[in-house]
């Protein structure tokens, strides 16, 4: 019972089995039995969020179990501060969206929950995965309950739109599955033997240039299309259109992060010298996507066509941020994950309703909604705020921490980083364009259509969809501390772990096959140093000054002292309270200490080596053996 | 001692003349049984090598591939019925409905 | 500095939990307790909040500030983003110059709050409009009090939103909504300047908190915010220009003031508050908050000044010709806002605020008397049909009257102090950067006085005296003052009168000590220690040896800019002391294009509209079309697709059906694989230890330097899938020795040497 990860998979899962068990005249009784699973998912999820411990960057709740033990293929699952929000942003929703769908699901409602059910335990699976089999499993999991989600409960166009999703996302997985199978071999070569598609041995494997780019655009393929990135958005809109409301709603709220959270867990630190010579042209195709996606959004007639678009602008920040690989960008881009899944989330649970209402997402039919709704139009408002990254509201801390991180600290994996985020930053005034645009059309003017005057205002139910969602928009943009301080020090140790490993690749750059990151670890005492000595530095001035303090000190104390992270603030504000004493330009602040940036220790690795040695030499005496005793038994 | 290459030339023939049949004859019936010749070849072959190692896990295979085999000729010989009920004839070329 | 820490946290809190209370419960108050009752319940709500948030600011000023002498209070209530080395606390504070703003905020809000419960009287969703209007007091307490550049600009944007709200307050009207959505854009435009500037200083001093930025200034010219630059500009240029593209925005500047005027669509107290008073204020506070930054850039300090001299002739110029009462005020109140632009672009940030407070004053009794007005003219706000108001309504008129003057600059009134010191400040300060500024800037404000002077005249003569112009009924029926809303008036007249006295010149009899000065000397001692090209003061040749105005330029000044004022009300006087005369009407034909120009503002809207709003929307079309549905899902995804498609229907002849040629298709590749391994027998060995092909003279890899190496359990290895137990060895019946001339089967040779020992060349 402890184990809270594998009963978050299973349940789910039982759920759907379950439901479909149930005869299928019996409608509201399965929606009923799905809700209650969904319900016992959440209720299940909770301790995960209060057990897990602040301030740490490792894993946690790890379970490891054996799958496949000759490939080292093993069920590991564990949640750190990337997964932990997202993990709970599902189980979160997928009640939210069983719920909210109670009246619009019209036909084969037993069905449509256990696809929502299946698709839960995929979207946790792919998150809280450590084993990249596991992962890619989970991955594809994913994809077929929302293919039928999208194709047979959505609207006029859903086929095409559900073949469009379902190809789309299969081309990318293809190439990361080959990517991945590659990983395992070249680790298995290093290692000396050892078979593993634990993603924490494959993460101690430092690659060749070369494979590093191919591998790392393979899993990009993958990634980006999930995201979508600028070019290949075109499977979204159609997707979110045609899909039901909860469809819509999942998909927004956590299918594409499962994208942006699969760059910054696996993208990047596995081949983190392609990714930091790749970031500029994910960055520029962000911020292309950024713009590109608010201003189609403003020229759409399709509500939900519009709120689509949205998520190609916002998603761009996201990308952005995790292209930047710094600590304020990746906090930043988690957080601006947990922001619009929950803002546009509600914005797609809103216009749901209105399609509920009236059967039409034509803006153009609405206007004036304000009047008989009054109670929707402040959800509604709350939800566009939100989005819209209004400072106090969830939006604005993700977003202003990703504009942080990309322009402060980005330098060292982007260029031109001052012109990224000013494109970027246009965002914030297009993304009032078109959400004041949309809401305008919908809530204010005159109830010139004689069929809007009597709608209903949401009744209770609907209420209590909504109410979770515009409560954490308010709470998460007010007091985002809880989240962040669990956030963060995973954040932190990625980075130091992407500059470490980024520096032994670029000592591996000669070498002609890959090698473990132990092996390199020692030539790289300041890696932001050695990183910016071979691609420049384009951060502004001071920091880079600030690195270059850092390396000096660095070189003259050799241990510096890790402060804990709370402490640290608390000096900081004393520092501030004395006011004169205020931190000044030259007063440097400490350099964040690097927790989790351990490459696994040389006494692990001589320890794995010399067990698998130990085993072929088992292995052959054996073999010896087995040889002599034929030849005694044979005299 | 019979040397391994001549199990394996047996084999190799047993094999032709089940592909040979598979090809060239038209009856569905002919065809399964040339089918399990092929089968058979390559139970030779399996048992050859595993007698050459000293090896059982040779043998065992073979025996899977007998009753393996045997299902196979059931299920077979169940859709070949089922086929001569639909079409009366068991012409193999009259079968095309794989295509499309 | 000695600082008390108290909970500042109440003073904006008050309000919003007011707001959120009226928010939820308000239609449930109007509808359980009547609507009597319900109102009453709603804006005692409402005012009781804002009142505590008044009487606890004022407490705290004169209490812990005044009388304990405390520099400044701060509250420090949670630390908001934190990220690596990020610390942004949610910190609030009151120092000096916040106390003045808090005062103006809470003090002016309160008269306001209490002037809406006669305006909004008759209103359906009456708990709406006090939730909007506490919400906002919210914001801008915010706003003030943020101990750092986030927290003020988490307020700038709260009231920005406020601003929307109420501009769209009566939404069912799309053009009402329309200014709403109008304002909201335009002040984004200024937000991302913020955003980016922001930014910039950041990358400096690794903090947004206001001591840091402060201490990053101190050491003046050598400080690391002049020294480093980006695209050529110091980083304080960059960032104060930024900073000062929000201010344009939010203060209704030249070239993004377009909103102010339509803003006037929301109910007329919110006009007084938000577009007069206090919200549209912020960008003077900031640049003032800022004073050192700015002082270390006399590109922006120039640019500011220029912009804001410029924006007050301009607007003016369009005062003149408006007939709407509110866009008149409206117009005066971009006017206005350029003088205190003017001053801080000059340096003078006492004379700034100083203007800021007593526009405060003056600007919002002007509008809650044209909300007085326009609410006994039945809702009718065109000048031309009002007249003679002054017989039924004696108290609304002369504090019109009153604050009239005060902001045409008549003495004794507090604007002709403000305003003086402003024009004063204009003339003799300068930088050395650019030198004649100071005689344009001066020239451009005098002549924006003697416009202010007669369209307020204008606007007086035409409201208040003569007969009236409307129709009978109104005037018999429904032009009354009502109490609660005179009051609000009297008590603000009574300000836009003394208020003054904060500032009072030194050069004046009686030697009144320049209140104001004093006060704020804490916030701007450290600018005033620049020297050389970043010296904001008195210049050389104006000053005496105390860093004053020397005497005569002060007095030669006053005597011009009160001549100009004079001269602009008696002129107003001859053309509409009894309404519209055909002398106007003739001045107006002799103008020509000029007056046609003033009465269209410009064209500026349609400017904005052909040039920038359509051309972007056309764009976003083009783009969705071309780029969106015609490469990427046409030519991209179609295309693969369509080749997808071309290519399976080649093929499909091959899948005829008939099973026999798919067999000897399957036979024919089986034997192409094992003719190309007996060809090359070492493409693909199978087992633990395979031959390295390079070795062999076999195929070279393709990616990567190393072969790969496919490893593993097969059916060879020495690890079997399952075991077998076939008995003890014995038992098993050996196999025959293999024959010394049947060797072809024999497995590969074994090398002992592990994979990861191989040599590795190029390793550094």
């Amino acid at each position: 019972m402890t184990d809270v990860l594998t009963m978050l998979l299973l349940v789910p899962m039982l759920g759907a089995l379950v439901v479909a068990t149930l005869p299928q005249s019996e409608s509201r009784l399965a929606q009923g039995v799905g809700l209650a699973f969904a319900a016992l998912e959440f209720l299940i999820s909770i301790p995960l969020g209060t057990g897990f411990v602040a301030g740490e960057a490792g894993m946690q709740f790890e379970t490891k179990l054996p799958w496949i033990r000759d490939l080292g293929i093993y069920y590991h699952v564990g949640v750190d501060g990337f997964s932990l929000w997202i993990v709970l942003l599902t189980t979160l929703l997928t009640p939210l969206c069983i719920l909210g769908a109670w009246k619009s699901i019209e036909k084969r409602g037993g069905e449509f929950v256990a696809a929502m059910l299946v698709l839960e335990t995929g979207m946790i699976g792919a998150l809280v995965a450590l084993d990249m089999i596991l992962f890619f499993v989970f991955w594809e999991l994913m994809l077929v309950p929302m293919a039928l989600i999208i194709g047979i409960w959505g609207s006029e166009q859903r086929v095409a739109a559900a073949i469009k999703f379902f190809l789309y996302t299969m081309i990318g997985s293809a190439l990361m599955l080959a990517a991945i199978i590659y990983l395992a071999v070249q680790h298995h070569n290093a290692s000396g033997g050892v078979w593993s598609f634990d993603y924490v041995d494959l993460s101690q494997v430092v690659l060749t240039p070369q494979e590093q780019l191919w591998c790392f655009w393979a899993f990009v393929a993958s990634f980006a299309i999930k995201v979508p990135l600028f070019p290949v958005h075109t499977w979204l809109p159609d997707a979110h259109t045609q899909a039901p409301t909860p469809g819509s709603v999942i998909l927004a709220g956590v299918l594409l992060k499962l994208g942006t959270y699969g760059l910054l867990r696996f993208a990047y630190p596995l081949f983190p010298l392609a990714a930091g010579e790749g970031s500029q042209l994910l960055a520029i195709l962000a911020v292309v996507g950024i713009v590109y996606g608010a201003m189609v959004a403003w020229v759409q007639s399709d509500a939900k066509r519009l709120v689509a678009y949205s998520s190609v602008s916002h998603m761009g920040f996201i990308v952005l941020g995790i292209a930047s690989f710094s600590t304020q960008g990746l906090t930043g881009a988690t957080y601006q994950s947990l922001a619009h899944g929950l803002t546009t989330g509600a914005l797609f649970m809103s216009i749901g309703v209105l399609y509920e209402r009236r059967h039409t997402r034509a803006m153009s039919e609405f206007g004036g909604l304000a009047k008989p709704m009054p109670i929707f139009a402040a959800m509604f408002m709350v939800a566009m705020l939100g989005s819209a990254g209004v400072p106090g509201l969830v939006g604005f801390v993700g977003e202003f921490l990703i504009m942080v991180g990309t322009f402060t600290h980005g330098g060292l994996t982007l260029f031109a980083v001052p012109i990224l985020v000013m494109v970027a930053a246009t965002g914030v005034i297009l993304g009032v364009v078109y959400l004041l645009h949309l809401f305008q059309k919908v809530m204010f003017g005159p109830l010139s259509n004689p069929k809007n005057v009597d709608l209903p205002d949401l009744n209770l139910r609907e209420v209590l969809v909504f109410l979770p969602f515009v409560g954490l928009i308010a709470l998460m943009g007010l007091y985002p501390r809880p989240f962040t301080a669990r956030i963060d020090p995973t954040a932190q140790a990625a980075v130091a772990q992407f500059n470490l490993k980024r520096c032994a690749s670029i000592f591996n750059a000669n070498g002609d096959s890959a090698r473990m990151l132990a092996e390199l670890v020692d030539k790289c005492p300041d890696p932001e140093a050695r990183i910016a000595a071979t691609y420049g530095d384009e951060r502004p001035a001071t920091a880079a000054k600030d690195a270059a303090a850092r390396a000096a000190k660095a070189a003259a104390a050799p241990a510096p002292a890790a402060a804990p992270g709370d402490a640290k603030l608390d000096a900081k504000v004393d520092a501030k309270a004395e006011g004169k004493g205020a931190p000044r330009p030259d007063v440097k602040i400490e350099p964040a200490p690097r927790p989790g940036a351990v490459p696994m220790d040389p006494a692990t690795l001589e320890r794995r080596k010399a067990e698998a040695a130990a085993r072929r030499d088992a292995a052959k005496a054996a073999d010896t053996k087995a040889a002599d005793a034929k030849a005694g038994g044979n005299p | 001692m019979v040397p391994i290459t001549h199990f394996l030339y047996l084999a190799f023939a047993l094999f032709l003349i089940g592909a040979a049949g598979v090809l060239l004859r038209r009856n569905v019936l002919i065809v399964l049984m040339s089918v399990e010749l092929m089968l058979n070849a390559a139970n030779i072959a399996l048992v050859a090598f595993s007698r050459q190692w000293g090896n059982a896990d040779g043998q065992v295979l073979a025996m899977f591939t007998i009753a393996v085999a045997a299902a196979e000729a059931a299920v077979g010989l169940a859709i070949v019925v089922s086929i001569f009920r639909a079409r009366t004839g068991t012409d193999i070329d009259d079968l095309s409905l794989l295509r499309d | 500095m000695n600082e008390a820490n108290l909970t500042l946290g109440w003073i904006p809190l008050f309000p919003l939990v007011a707001a959120l209370v009226n928010l939820v419960f308000g239609r449930w108050f109007m509808r359980t307790l009547g609507d009597r009752l319900g109102r009453e319940v709603v804006h005692l709500i409402a005012i009781g909040a804002v009142a505590f948030s008044c009487f606890y600011t004022f407490s705290i000023v004169f209490e812990a500030m005044i009388g304990q002498g405390y520099e400044r209070v701060v509250h420090r209530i949670y630390p908001w983003i934190v990220s690596g080395e990020t610390m942004i606390g949610f910190d609030l504070m009151i120092d000096h110059l916040s106390a003045v703003m808090c005062m103006v905020v809470t003090g002016v809000g309160l008269l306001i709050h209490i002037f809406s419960v006669g305006y909004m009287a008759k209103d359906g969703s009456y708990w709406r409009y006090f939730a909007y209007l506490n919400l906002f007091m919210a914001a801008m307490l915010v706003l003030v009090m943020g101990k750092s550049l986030v927290l003020t600009f988490v307020g700038w944007e709260g009231v920005g939103l406020c601003s929307y709200l109420l501009i769209g307050y009566y939404y069912d009207e799309s053009e009402k909504a329309s200014a709403g959505r109008k304002a909201f854009i335009v002040n984004r435009i200024g937000d991302f300047g913020v955003i980016l500037g922001m930014l910039l200083i950041y990358a400096v001093t690794h903090s947004l908190d206001y001591d840091a930025i402060k201490a990053a200034c101190a050491a003046g010219p050598d400080s690391a915010l002049v020294t480093q630059t980006i695209f050529g500009m110091s980083i304080a240029t960059a960032a104060t220009m930024l900073l000062f593209v929000g201010c344009t925005g939010k203060s209704a500047q030249l070239p993004l003031y377009t909103w102010l005027p339509d803003a006037m669509a929301g109910p007329t107290p919110v006009s007084a508050l938000i577009h007069a008073a206090t919200m549209v204020t912020a960008g003077v506070y900031l640049i003032v908050r800022l004073n050192p930054l700015f002082a270390l850039s006399p590109v922006t300090m120039s640019t500011v000044a220029l912009v804001g001299a410029i924006t007050a002739l301009f607007a003016a110029t369009i005062g003149i010709t408006q007939n709407d009462i509110k866009k008149v005020l409206a117009y005066s109140t971009v006017s206005q806002l350029g003088y205190m632009f003017l001053a801080a672009g000059m340096g003078a940030w006492v004379a700034a605020v100083f203007h800021l407070v007593t526009h405060a004053f003056f600007k919002a009794c002007l509008f809650l008397g044209s909300g007085a007005v326009i609410d006994a003219c039945h809702h009718e706000q065109d000048i031309r049909k009002m007249g003679g108001l002054r017989k039924k309504m004696p108290w609304t008129a002369g504090t019109f009257l009153i604050s009239c003057l005060a902001i045409a600059g008549i003495p004794i009134f507090s604007g002709f102090f403000s305003k003086d010191e402003i024009l004063l400040h204009a003339y003799t300060n300068a930088s050395a950067w650019s030198p004649g500024l100071n005689y344009v800037a001066y020239g451009l404000g005098l002549a924006a006085a003697l416009c202010t002077a007669f369209y307020m005249f204008r606007l007086y003569f035409l409201t208040f005296e003569g007969n009236f112009r409307g129709d009978h009924h109104t005037w018999e029926h429904h032009v009354h003052e009502q109490w609660i809303m005179s009051f609000p008036l009297v008590v603000l007249a009574g300000l836009a009168t003394f208020g003054g006295f904060l500032g009072v010149p030194h050069v004046l009899p009686g030697h009144l000590p320049h209140v104001l000065d004093e006060w704020l000397h804490p916030i701007t001692q450290l600018s005033a220690t620049f020297s050389g090209e970043y010296f904001v003061g008195v210049r050389e040749g104006f000053g005496d040896e105390h860093g004053h105005v020397r005497a005569g330029v002060e007095l030669g000044g006053m005597g011009l800019s009160v001549g100009i004022a004079v001269i602009g009300i008696l002129f107003a006087r001859s053309l509409y002391a009894r309404g519209p005369s055909a002398e106007a009407a003739s001045w107006a034909q002799k103008l020509g294009g000029l007056y046609r120009a003033s009465v269209g503002k410009y064209f500026v809207d349609e400017i904005y509209d052909r040039g920038i709003v359509r051309p972007l929307r056309f764009a976003s079309a083009v783009t969705y079309q071309a780029v969106d549905q015609g490469l990427v899902d046409g030519v991209g995804v179609g295309g693969v697709s369509w080749t997808v498609g071309a290519l399976g229907n080649r093929a499909r002849i091959w899948h005829n059906g008939n099973v026999r040629r798919y067999l000897a298709v399957l036979l024919l590749g089986v034997g192409l694989v094992l003719a190309s391994v007996f060809a090359n027998p070492t493409v693909a060995v199978v087992g633990p230890n395979p031959v390295h092909p390079v070795d062999a003279g076999g195929l070279r890899p393709t990616l990567g330097a190393q072969p790969i190496h496919i490893e593993g359990p097969t059916l060879f290895t020495d690890t079997p899938w399952f075991e077998f137990d076939a008995g003890p060895a014995s038992v098993r019946r050996p196999g025959p020795p293999p024959p010394p001339d049947d060797k072809p089967l024999q497995p590969p040779p074994r090398d002992p040497k592990p994979v990861v020992e191989r040599d590795r060349k190029g390793a550094p």
